[in-house]
């Protein structure tokens, strides 16, 4: 394989880190750029696809009402969230879960935490560290 | 008054290249690449990642169009063109850019003055 193919087969398995419905529209066209494309124009080609890739993953679908009232600084009320209430419950008693779990491990002695040699006075020095 | 496309908000680079470069004549991907070089004498280049996420934004708001142009050997290529609204963007853009270079220019001419 040539240096060229070896370059395509990576832009061809880049592109497939795109979401779904923008890989299915544009892929195949960004494909054949990158195959018109000079050899002095890969380096652009790789770095610019791979942030426009994260980019795509990061923002929110323009269509969502979150998105459209991030872009005109509106405060978003919960009924015209994308976020349903249900799922909003759902992700509280989960957070609730884990917090109640994290407590009674804790308890547990399982993470050893440090404690000090007199536990009633936390605050207090010890007598060596004191006397320097 | 509030001129045409006040609301949308500023262009971005990348946006304001490919309307430029579409206004001259409807183009596919690589072409408009190209365009976008050589209008801006190589100071900024625009690579696949960004041209198609603007350009997926662009066609969303019907700034730009697309249309399938059959070629010699029979194969489909995609092309985009640029719409009227597009069009009206564009122009409130290069507006909205001239009044900051007009503004710019007094500026500057007064800065000058004072240290002449």
């Amino acid at each position: 394989m040539s240096g060229r193919g070896v370059l395509l087969f990576g832009f061809r398995h880049l592109l497939r880190l795109y979401p779904a419905g923008f890989r299915q529209r544009f892929a195949a066209e960004m494909l054949e750029l990158a195959e018109a494309a000079e050899p002095s124009e890969w380096p652009l080609i790789f770095s610019d696809t791979s942030v426009a890739i994260a980019r795509s993953w990061l923002k929110p679908p323009v269509a969502s009402a979150v998105a459209l009232a991030v872009r005109s600084d509106q405060y978003l009320s919960l009924g015209e969230s994308a976020v349903k209430p249900l799922k909003l419950f759902q992700g509280l008693a989960l957070a609730t879960v884990l917090v109640l779990g994290a407590c009674y491990i804790s308890t547990l002695t399982v993470w050893h935490l440090p404690s000090y040699p007199d536990d009633r006075v936390c605050g207090k020095m010890p007598a060596k560290i004191a006397k320097r | 008054m509030k001129r045409k496309g006040a609301k949308e908000g500023p262009l971005t680079t990348a946006a304001l290249h490919i309307l430029l470069a579409l206004s001259e004549s409807q183009l596919h991907g690589y072409g408009i690449m190209q365009s976008v070089k050589r209008q801006s004498e190589g100071s900024y280049r625009v690579g696949p990642g960004t041209l198609y996420a603007n350009l997926a934004g662009l066609l969303d708001k019907g700034w730009v169009g697309e249309t399938q142009r059959k070629m010699e050997d029979g194969s489909l290529r995609r092309e985009y063109f640029l719409t009227s609204s597009g069009e009206q963007m564009l122009r409130a853009e290069i507006q909205r850019l001239r009044q900051i270079v007009a503004s710019a220019r007094r500026r500057l001419s007064k800065l000058d003055e004072r240290d002449a």
